[in-house]
């Protein structure tokens, strides 16, 4: 660990300075760092306000931004309350095939954490997206930097504000499996298209239809055993804001709960418990000023987690057995009350009731600033100097117990008989799991900010270290990086500047340490110039470009240090005439002295344009190409290496797109009516990936976006035996009529993995929307908020359609399937009951168009008079009802939610009501 | 003045941070195992060369139980006429159906052999230089890294004639665009690799250190490599099929007699070796009935020059590393049949062919004891003793230990006799033994000076020590021929051999060796208890003339600096 004196030695001498230059300026200074006023910006930059993401908030930040704000892209891949990594954040779409495609979040100058922070406790969040706003953050700028600027006191006597949140969430859209009589008829379809012998006989749809016994004639949903229809959710919280000029504060507390999904929870030790989440944060800024030129800052933040969950560590071992168990297999529980279950499958209520997991998580941040006005040196003139920790700690308790579950068989009339499977043990406890990870940040700046006349020169100097530490990695991960950025505005009219950043990364090695990044922006305000003053049409037109270099060294190496060579201990080998065991080691992927960052080239326009005093446009259009990204090499080098071949900095990929904004406001006594209309596109082609040589060129990676599927291509249904014969020859095990029919792509006569052809779209869309809308009456207001995707596809979860394929269940997907009768309209292959690995192979037959338009949220709220509340000392209170992820318009036909396709934890909707009440 | 003083005081403590940062950015030294570190003591030496092993030392009779390297299941011994794997999956199987193609070879350790040609350069590379003292320890050492690229190289060249040589370790930035080498390049590079690690590598190791490979071993390697060098397959200028102007790739281009000779004086060598050594010398005193069981049955017996020393668990009869070959009623999987095709090439004790009805015929336990002594000690016949829990196997249509017998006989070599239910034997598998030398020098020095007596010697030392007479005196070369290659057939059945010797005679694509008819027998327990047998054809192969050679992966070729083998 370095030493850290110096953070010491900076902080003293910012007191020195302050004790040199000690002296009573005019006013108190607001030392917000980089706080241009928009008119001298430069560069891409999209920004949400708090009120934009808190109506859209249930449970996550990071899912409540999905469609709000420009350029950044939210991929939901969990939807499970309170699991880490809920979604993938994308700015400015996908730039890289590597694993390190997540942007950097700073909380309030320093590197931070997103997945615990809530939207109430924020000021803004903006994204950076071009070379411009990005090259100061170095060798992390060039995934788009997410800057979340957190509330702080304001100059104004102390405001409370309560908030109470209700709400009641239920699943949007389930997986619909057959019934047991349906799930019969279909399994003895599936032997008879096999050429076997029926397995249910009049008898047994006899047993069902007299409902002869529920227990060896079972007919369960798994789905309505175990899921509650409705599960609670709610929010407090309570902040206290204000202050004068000598200290302003701002302290939060917020609890969330989240009701789990389950129903049937008793735990272990038989008492009720449940899977939920429950977070509570808190949040204290001060800033003091503890003379007229030093303002300190101490902002102090923790949440702590905690999740129960019964089944598993987290829900989808549950998921996808429910998903899996036919409706007739078992009943729950056996007459004689224990559960029932197979040699296949478990219990899964059994499986609820003897797993129980818990995670408790603790997230502590703590940021302080020391900034000293040097105005009575050089007016403008100030430095600042600041230490961030961030600690999270994750514990994991697992407590487990085996169970028997029954199998039943009718002994005679009145008795069954009891077959036995699993075994039961012990409730057993595990506590030894653990995750961490701290963060220290520490910087040093100049700032100077002067205007003269026409001259505007705004110019920042920094200096920063951080040192990341996490658990299973030996080694931390540190940066030092010398940035900054000087801006020359001439008359309001010209503005360019220049940033800059020279980084070191601990990843590489002494050759490749630093790296410089450089970049300019030009601006033009055109309404400023004498020949546009008058026009009164175009109220503000500020044209903008930029262009410059940033980097990456999130490379996604598959084993950090790839400049040293690696030897890893390998199986021992035997050696004496008692073949004694010798130890071995053995070396890994050849190393690669030259490995380095990603770098990458990106050039921005943009316009800023309002008319007619109302109406906002800001577009940005940008081209960018990633380069040096690391990539697994199948293209050079032969096997004589004698080893993997190693892994090269060649990769590139080329992105382009655009974003558009268009907002509008209206602000009178009695009424306002606000809409906003975020909209933005990225597409991205991979140059080089060096992959190996093909046969085929369709099957290059090479020319496709990133993620771009490759699938057989499904032209329907064999009819006949005829149809099969002069067809190509299928290699994927023998085929009847009703199996798929592919397309044979190279026309040699087989359909093999050769025929994978390039169909369909990445599953990020390219094209996501998002549309606000606001309208005040008098006391009653309504926000709307429509959210879409276009231009990506999705590939069904195999649990939709694998169809009765090792005894499992049947989706409604099915009931289209081919049968000599159904042969024209079929949408889905005959059933089989055994393996048939050429129906479920990758095709087209399994895609969907991932485009959706989804209505997110609407919340209806009225604002109660001030005079009949005043008596009780209350400002303002708002009463509120809400409503999230309405409806949605999809290419789903019902089966989920068009986010979330892997049939687990379900997308939910949620209705809410609510009271903002200010003191 | 106070802003001097604040710019003095910023510069001085940038100053005294830029060595502190540079610090803070470097990885720690020293925490990695690198060159230098496998080099810095013997200790560390011994670990890089247990890999060596581990890597380099072929299995083609026991399948290799972990993922780190290709997985063969079963013998090889199932490729060719000696026998037939009965589980359908088993690796030998893909060789009778000629299952394998540029895009699937059936070479699994192609990868990994190059892998162990890289560890071998690494050793000859830095081994002098390293701090090391002891000059017998790093010769030793330098002597198995030599052995080790000569041997892998010999696997490479019996598969697929001349290869790239790599006689250096490769980087990042080197020209790994190396074009095959010709055959006599291939052999000479693989002979000059063994001279090397034969005058480095010592005449014996103490017992608790057997296993690394002694001067005999490459010694053998030579050998085996000129024998090939010298069979029908390389030594001609018309090979099976033709690479055109490419043909040195696969063949000599002409045929040289003398090659023959090379080929007998290197067989003489490993002979000569054996006596000189003080401990190596063929197994002949336990008698003819037991001699060849010993061979296979005791680790690290005198015959034995170098074993691939896989485990150190004892493994019981149910075993992993030998339960592919054991029969499904002894507890394994399903076992191993040998054919009639081979049975025939036992000849009876008085060194005359053994008459095998192919109608049938009512005599089976007299045909059977009437084999050549090691017959029996290889192969599991009806009523033979496989050991104390299965005495006499019971192989007749309907007894008890005929599940899975498809040809009548079950191959009980390797296991030991010894390897029960409840005990068991360290399993080291041989790759070179003395007796091999015999037969190579039997079978050259025929071919370069006809049937000449010290042809004769070496052949009939083999022959008697398992109880079988002198060869006739008076045979023709050709005749000599045969007889030299059946005894070759006999003497080193089942050890892994016959695939390459049947592909470098040239006689795999022969009806009843690798193409055509393979026969088995059905037996039935006549009313008398005696035994019929009825020869039956259990299985039809297939065998193409590209198939001498081996097809390199498409992959590789890809790159476009290979020249492809003729008919892939």
């Amino acid at each position: 660990m370095i030493d850290k004196q110096y953070i010491l030695v900076f902080f003293v001498s910012i007191l020195f300075v302050n004790v040199l230059f000690a002296q009573d300026l005019d006013s108190v200074i607001d030392l917000g760092l980089n706080k241009y006023p928009a008119w001298k910006n430069t560069s891409a930059i999209s920004e949400i306000k708090r009120e934009g993401i808190q109506t859209n908030f249930t449970n996550s930040l990071v899912k409540s931004l999905g469609g709000k704000v420009h350029g950044l892209s939210v991929d939901i891949h969990n939807n499970e309350p309170g699991v880490k990594n809920v979604a993938s954040l994308y700015v400015r779409g996908r730039s890289t095939f590597s694993s390190g495609t997540q942007p950097l979040v700073i909380v309030d100058g320093f590197e931070g954490f997103m997945d615990k922070i809530l939207p109430h406790e924020i000021e803004s969040i903006k994204i950076l997206k071009d070379a411009a706003s990005t090259t100061i953050y170095g060798d992390r700028g060039a995934n788009g930097v997410i800057l979340i600027n957190t509330r702080k006191g304001r100059m104004e006597s102390l405001e409370i504000n309560l908030n109470i949140k209700h709400g009641i969430q239920t699943p949007t859209a389930l997986p619909k499996y057959l019934g047991a009589t349906s799930y019969m008829h279909l399994y003895n379809e599936a032997l008879y298209n096999d050429g076997i012998k029926k397995l249910y006989n009049q008898e047994d749809f006899d047993g069902y239809e007299n409902n002869a016994s529920p227990y060896l004639y079972p007919d369960v949903n798994w789905y309505d055993v175990l899921l509650k229809e409705r599960m609670p959710l709610s929010n407090y919280y309570l902040h206290f804001n204000g202050g004068n000029k000598v200290a302003r504060y701002f302290a939060l507390l917020n609890v969330l709960r989240d009701g789990g999904i389950f129903k049937n929870t008793e735990n272990l030790s038989g008492t009720l418990s449940s899977d939920d989440y429950t977070q509570y944060n808190f949040r204290s800024n001060v800033d003091i000023n503890v003379n007229k030129s030093l303002l300190a800052s101490l902002y102090i933040s923790g949440a702590v987690g905690e999740k129960n969950s019964m089944g598993g560590e987290n829900t989808n071992s549950i998921f996808d057995l429910i998903s899996n168990i036919p409706p007739n297999a078992f009943p729950v529980y056996n007459p004689n009350g224990s559960y029932g279950g197979n040699q296949l499958y478990v219990n899964p209520v059994g499986e609820l009731q003897s797993k129980y997991h818990t995670v408790d998580d603790r997230m502590l941040s703590v940021n302080f600033r020391l900034t000293q006005n040097l105005g009575s040196v050089l007016e403008g003139l100030s430095v600042s100097s600041g230490v961030s920790f961030n600690n999270y700690h994750a514990s994991y308790t697992m407590q487990e117990k085996g169970y028997r579950r029954f199998s039943l068989t009718e002994h005679n009339t009145s008795s069954f008989l009891y077959t036995a499977f699993g075994d039961e043990s012990p409730i057993s406890k595990d506590e030894s799991n653990a995750d961490r990870w701290q963060n220290f940040t520490f910087d040093a700046m100049v700032n100077y900010d002067r205007n003269y006349g026409k001259h505007d020169v705004d110019g920042v100097l920094m200096f920063k270290v951080s040192d990341k530490q996490q658990s299973y990695d030996y080694f931390p991960y540190r940066h030092a990086l010398l940035g900054g950025s000087l801006l020359y505005g001439y008359g309001e009219k010209y503005l360019t500047s220049f940033s800059f950043s020279y980084d070191g990364s601990y990843e590489f090695s002494s050759k490749e340490k630093f790296a410089f990044y450089p970049a300019v922006s030009l601006g033009w305000i055109v309404t400023n110039e004498n020949f546009f003053k008058d026009n009164n049409i175009i109220s503000y037109l500020k044209l903008r470009t930029s262009y410059g270099l940033t980097g990456n060294d999130n490379i996604g190496a598959s084993r950090r240090f790839l400049y040293n060579e690696f030897y890893y201990p390998a199986l021992s080998y035997y050696f004496g005439s008692s073949n004694s065991s010798h130890s071995g080691l053995s070396e890994s992927s050849l190393r690669n002295v030259n490995v380095t960052r990603e770098r990458q080239k990106e050039f921005n326009f943009g316009a800023e344009i309002q008319l007619l005093n109302t109406l906002d446009l800001q577009v940005d259009l940008f081209k960018r190409k990633r380069y040096n990204i690391l990539t697994k090499t199948h293209d050079r080098y032969s096997a004589y290496l004698g080893l993997e071949s190693p892994e090269l900095n060649v990769g590139e990929v080329e992105n382009s797109g655009m974003e558009v904004s268009i907002s509008y406001k209206y602000n009178s006594n009695n009424f306002s009516l606000g809409a906003t209309m975020n909209a933005w596109y990225a597409e991205n082609k991979i140059l080089n990936n060096a992959e190996a040589m093909n046969l085929y060129s369709y099957l290059y990676k090479r020319g496709h976006p990133i993620g771009q599927p490759f699938v057989l291509e499904s032209l329907g249904f064999f009819k006949d035996q005829d149809d099969i014969q002069n067809s190509p020859t299928q290699g994927f095990g023998t085929v009847r009529p009703g199996d798929i029919k592919y397309k044979d792509q190279n026309n040699d006569g087989i359909i093999n993995d050769n025929d994978m052809f390039p169909i369909g779209l990445p599953s990020l869309a390219k094209l996501n929307a998002g549309i606000d809308l606001f309208i005040r009456y008098k006391n009653f207001a309504v926000s709307v908020f429509v959210n879409g995707v276009s231009g990506g596809t999705v590939s069904l979860d195999p649990k939709y359609y694998k169809a009765i394929q090792n005894q499992s269940n049947v989706s409604d997907l099915a009931l289209n399937r081919w049968t000599e009768n159904m042969a024209d309209v079929a949408t889905f292959p005959r059933l089989s009951s055994i393996n048939n690995e050429n129906n479920f192979k990758a095709s087209t037959l399994w895609q969907r168009k991932r485009d959706f338009l989804k209505l997110q949220n609407i919340e209806l709220s009225y604002e109660i008079p001030k005079r009949t509340l005043s008596v009780l000392g209350i400002q303002s209170s708002r009463l509120y009802v809400s409503g999230n992820n309405l409806w949605t318009i999809d290419h789903m036909e019902g089966l989920g939610d068009p986010q979330l396709v892997h049939g687990r934890y379900p997308a939910l909707r949620s209705y809410n009501l609510g009271v903002d009440i200010k003191f | 003045m106070k802003m001097y003083v604040v710019l003095f005081f910023i510069l001085g403590i940038s100053l005294s941070c830029k060595k502190n940062f540079t610090e803070f950015l470097e990885k720690p030294p020293g925490v990695d195992v690198t060159i230098d570190t496998i080099f810095s003591s013997e200790r560390q030496i011994e670990t890089f060369v247990a890999s060596l092993y581990y890597y380099g030392l072929p299995a083609p009779t026991m399948p290799n139980w972990d993922n780190n390297r290709a997985r063969i299941d079963g013998t090889i011994a199932g490729a060719t006429d000696e026998a037939e794997t009965v589980m359908t999956w088993y690796w030998s199987n893909r060789w009778n159906v000629g299952d394998f193609s540029p895009s699937s070879i059936i070479d699994l350790n192609y990868n990994n052999r190059w892998r162990v040609i890289r560890m071998a350069n690494i050793i000859i590379e830095n081994i002098d230089n390293s701090p090391v003292s002891n000059p017998n320890f790093k010769n030793r050492v330098k002597g198995e890294a030599y052995f080790m690229r000569a041997f892998s190289y010999l696997e490479m060249f019996q598969r697929y004639g001349g290869v790239p040589i790599v006689d250096k370790v490769l980087d990042v930035n080197d020209d790994l665009h190396i074009p095959r080498s010709s055959v006599e390049q291939t052999v000479d590079f693989i002979v000059n690799d063994a001279d090397l690690a034969a005058s480095l590598l010592p005449d014996s190791y103490p017992s608790n250190q057997r296993g690394h490979a002694p001067k005999g071993a490459p010694l053998m390697v030579k050998s085996r490599a000129l024998l090939y060098a010298a069979s029908p397959q390389f030594n001609t200028s018309s090979p099976p099929l033709s690479l055109g102007n490419d043909n040195s790739l696969i063949c000599y281009g002409n045929y040289d007699q003398n090659r023959w000779q090379l080929a007998a004086d290197a067989a003489k060598a490993v002979i000569d070796w054996a006596k000189t050594s003080e401990w190596c010398a063929l197994v002949t005193d336990k008698g003819p009935s037991e001699n060849h069981f010993y061979l296979y049955e005791y680790p690290d017996n005198s015959e034995v020059i170098l074993a691939k020393k896989e485990l150190n668990v004892i493994w019981t009869a149910q075993g992993q590393t030998w339960k592919s070959i054991l029969p499904s009623a002894l507890g394994g999987p399903g076992g191993t049949g040998v054919t009639l095709n081979f049975i025939k090439k036992y000849e009876k004790k008085d060194g005359t062919p053994q008459i095998w009805n192919m109608n049938g015929g009512n005599n089976l336990q007299q045909l059977y004891n009437e084999l050549d002594p090691r017959f029996g000690q290889a192969c599991a016949y009806n009523l033979s003793f496989w050991n104390e829990d299965f005495p006499y196997m019971e192989l007749w249509r309907g007894g008890k230990h005929s599940a899975d017998n498809i040809t009548g006989v079950f191959l009980r070599w390797p296991l030991p006799r010894q390897q029960r239910t409840s005990a068991g034997q360290i399993p080291n598998e041989i790759q070179f033994r003395l007796g091999e030398a015999f037969v190579n020098y039997a079978e050259a020095l025929n071919e370069a000076k006809g049937p000449v007596s010290e042809a004769y010697v070496a052949i009939n030392t083999i022959r008697n020590r398992s109880g079988m007479p002198n060869l006739p005196s008076n045979l023709t070369k050709e005749e000599f021929r045969e007889r030299a290659r059946n005894e070759r057939t006999i003497e080193l059945a089942f050890e892994g051999q016959r695939l390459w010797d049947v592909r470098r005679w040239l006689i795999a694509i022969n009806e009843g060796v690798m193409r055509g008819d393979m026969w088995g027998i059905k037996i039935e327990r006549n009313a008398d208890n005696s035994f019929s047998y009825e020869p039956y054809v259990f299985e039809r192969r297939i065998f193409e003339a590209k198939m001498y050679l081996e097809p390199f992966p498409q992959s590789e070729v890809n790159k476009g600096y290979l020249v492809q083998n003729p008919g892939y």
